[in-house]
């Protein structure tokens, strides 16, 4: 053995090169003209209103917040946590309606951002289900105001060019609309599934038991909803607070009545905002992709019962 | 700091102009060995000690080892196995919370100190060293200690390898010149590096982070079985990612290290994909442990209970932690049962030849794929959970546009496996690497640790 001799077969082998200049010439210019076409094509396929959201929360919440922040047309704001999140956009019938629901985080951060942009929704539905969470400052901190400006709109679609292709293909706005409506038609039309606890249902009712309740947080978001509803209610806003429902067995549980007994007792607590979705909605028809969150069917229900509700109370811009 | 930081982005330039500013060995080793130990410590300022505590005890003991003195080099050996097995695994043995509520206040201080990140890996190259030393007939190579600073601390490869032979290593310690950077080779291999994590890797683990005990009840089982092919790709893309940004990195300084990976998911047998699998790693355990065990030396069942060893103590590398154990155990398992076949050699005289591969390369990647479950999931229960779950075969979680997301994002790897370099001296190169660094900046993914980082 040598150390100076030694030639290693797994080492790096080192490649010839024939043209450094001209490669990194045509590499930057690949990259140039990939950029350009990302700016002209995002906002035309991947447009903002029917661009999907990512998967995780913190990249789900701030695409959501970055449509929400670069549009015009506000009409309806729908606030709230990850129960609110799985309301897909694609089947609001309402023009100008906006999903703001925070994976993983709590509907005040959503609400500090609404507050803050003009022009104000005409409409605002707050789930009020997770009040555990706390804000989440880096979003609810960004200077969002600064998202409308055309120029920013066409970078906030950097922000997700990878689902370009799949919005090319799936989100036409014209295609999207026609398909999404008969598709919500269809699964409002559905006979019923739903049939007692699933496994997943039990398995999280069975972990929920064990939830307590953070009330400090709870109350502080609770107090913070209600500040900021007072103050788009000031400013002509129409504000809706709604309970999502939960499967029975998770319903009568703490981590269910809390939240709701908290706003309930806030100051400037007003009973004429709170919708009690179980009157709008065939309970007996409600289902959940596991213990929380609901099915796709049981979505549509309640987009369909709001926007009734809206329709019926509020004139829309 | 992280290889996708900005700190790091800034990090390198500074150090590159450092280094070939004054073109004169002593200095260059100098100022990588110094921006190397900046690197470590500005994330682990507090572990500098055990760094340093490392160096001196190889130090002390390749100088003992190149005289031929066989206690000092198992001596050197043992107090970096000590100080790996103090940091990695004491706490499969006793108590945090006990040390935290009181006793001794040093005693309590070490034994909360976090993990030093990169323990598993500097500590291997730091046994190669000794062991290196020990078997070497000229002593006038004996280096000095600023060498073996470099080789050890050489930051490129010091968080997370590739793990170098001392004796790969220590004949390119020269002097090195501006004009020999091999500029495109050094641009091609970080632009890949970096598509592969920020692109492949940090986007697939959108999908595969739904693989938790928290998330997993809302998988059908065509999701669940999706996922870990998902995760697959997401765990070599990392890891790939990162071996390439530090094989590029490495040579932007005139290094050459080990190459890590030649297409592991192409193996059609479990040994060749140990060939083909963080090969430094392999090679490793295969010159300092399973050789010096005996490795297929002696009695079939000799070498299937060396394979064990090897593979139970691979696993456990990764991690303190039952399921790593358990991880290298099915390889060590999978290993001996094809040995035991014949299935280890190459298929020479079967009919239907390719059709026999591809169908075992199938079973190759099948199993491997399944095998990462124990990688995934710390708690058996939970992976049992997610594996129990996939008796329906539903797609059910998303819509579809997010599964064709999820396809466009290990598309790569698999072009990468099917393709085996068929575009490397073609001149579609410069947009092919433009593309991918157009992908890696617009749509890269949320930034994620990598994986590797916590071994």
């Amino acid at each position: 053995l040598t150390l100076r001799a030694e030639i290693d077969p797994t080492l790096l082998t080192i490649e010839p090169e024939p043209s450094p200049g001209r490669f990194l010439i045509l590499m930057l210019a690949t990259l140039v003209v990939l950029a350009a076409a990302w700016a002209v094509a995002a906002p035309r396929f991947a447009a903002l209103h029917y661009a999907p959201a990512r998967l995780t929360s913190p990249e789900a919440n701030l695409g959501a917040l970055v449509k929400y922040a670069a549009a015009k047309d506000r009409n309806v704001a729908w606030v709230g946590s990850s129960l609110t999140a799985v309301l897909s956009e694609r089947y609001f019938t309402i023009p100008g309606s906006y999903n703001l629901g925070m994976s993983g985080g709590s509907p005040v951060t959503a609400l500090k951002i609404l507050q803050r942009l003009e022009p104000l929704p005409k409409v605002a539905i707050v789930e009020i289900d997770v009040l555990e969470l706390p804000v989440d400052h880096t979003l609810a901190d960004r200077p969002w105001e600064y998202f409308s400006q055309p120029i920013v709109a066409i970078f906030a679609n950097f922000y997700d060019p990878l689902y370009l292709i799949p919005a090319a293909i799936y989100y036409r706005p014209e295609k999207i609309r026609s398909q999404a409506q008969a598709r919500r038609k269809a699964l409002l039309e559905e006979p019923s599934y739903y049939r007692g606890l699933s496994a997943s249902e039990r398995a999280e009712a069975h972990r929920l038991e064990a939830w307590q309740a953070n009330l400090p947080l709870e109350e502080s978001n609770a107090t913070e909803i209600n500040q900021i509803k007072t103050y788009l209610q000031a400013r002509g806003v129409k504000v809706y607070f709604i309970n999502l429902p939960f499967p029975p067995e998770i319903q009568r549980l703490p981590f269910s009545t809390v939240p709701q007994s908290l706003v309930s007792k806030s100051a400037h607590f007003d009973c004429d905002v709170c919708i009690d979705l179980t009157r709008l909605l065939p309970m007996d028809e409600m289902g959940w992709s596991d213990g929380r969150h609901m099915n796709e069917r049981s979505s549509v229900m309640v987009i369909d019962a709001m926007e009734k509700l809206i329709r019926g109370q509020t004139s829309l811009r | 700091m992280s290889f996708t930081s900005l700190q790091f982005a800034i990090f390198v330039p500074i150090v590159f102009l450092a280094y070939y500013v004054y073109p004169q060995r002593t200095w260059q080793i100098s100022v990588l060995v110094a921006s190397s130990i900046y690197f470590y410590a500005s994330d682990n300022v507090q572990l500098l000690p055990v760094l340093a505590v490392a160096v001196l005890a190889t130090y002390v003991a390749i100088r003992l080892a190149a005289q031929g003195n066989f206690a000092g080099a198992a001596l050197g050996i043992a107090v970096n196995l000590a100080l790996l097995g103090f940091f990695k695994y004491k706490f499969l043995f006793v108590d945090p919370k006990q040390w935290a509520a009181g006793g001794d206040p040093l005693l309590s201080y070490l034994m909360l100190l976090p993990l030093p990140i990169g323990i598993s890996f500097f500590v291997f190259h730091n046994i190669s060293a000794i062991a290196d030393y020990f078997k070497l007939e000229d002593r006038r190579e004996l280096s000095g200690l600023l060498e073996l600073n470099l080789y050890i601390l050489f930051f490129p490869q010091l968080v997370a390898g590739p793990i170098t032979r001392a004796r790969s290593f220590f004949p390119q310690i020269e002097t090195k010149k501006i004009a020999d950077v091999q500029l495109m080779q050094v641009t091609k291999l970080l632009i890949l590096g970096y598509f592969m994590k920020l692109f492949v890797a940090n986007n697939l683990n959108e999908f595969t982070i739904w693989m938790s005990p928290e998330t997993m009840g809302r998988l059908g089982g065509g999701d669940r079985i999706l996922m870990i092919f998902l995760y697959s790709a997401q765990i070599y893309a990392d890891f790939f990612g990162y071996s390439t940004i530090a094989l590029g990195l490495a040579l932007l300084f005139g290094y050459r290290l080990p190459v890590n990976f030649r297409l592991p998911y192409l193996s059609s047998s479990f040994s060749e994909f140990w060939t083909r699998w963080h090969i430094s790693l392999s090679t490793w355990l295969r010159n300092y442990l399973y050789i010096p065990l005996g490795g297929n030396r002696g009695a079939p069942w000799q070498t299937y209970v060396n394979l064990l060893i090897v593979m139970g103590l691979g696993g456990l590398w990764h991690g303190a932690s039952v399921n790593y154990l358990c991880w290298g155990l099915v390889h060590g398992v999978l290993l001996a049962i094809e040995r035991a076949m014949g299935m280890n050699q190459p298929a020479a005289k079967v009919s239907f030849r390719i059709i026999y591969i591809v169908f075992r390369t199938a079973v190759v990647f099948v199993a491997v794929s399944f095998a990462w479950l124990l990688f995934r999931f710390v708690h058996f229960e939970d992976m049992i959970r997610y594996v129990s779950g996939m008796s329906n075969l539903s797609l059910s979680c998303f819509s579809s546009e997010i599964y064709l997301g999820a396809v466009l994002c290990a598309l790569p790897v698999v072009l990468q496996h099917l393709l085996q370099g068929k575009f490397r001296n073609s001149k579609i190169q410069p947009f092919l690497y433009g593309g991918m660094l157009a992908l890696a900046i617009f749509a890269r993914g949320p930034d994620t640790t990598f994986i590797y980082f916590r071994f």
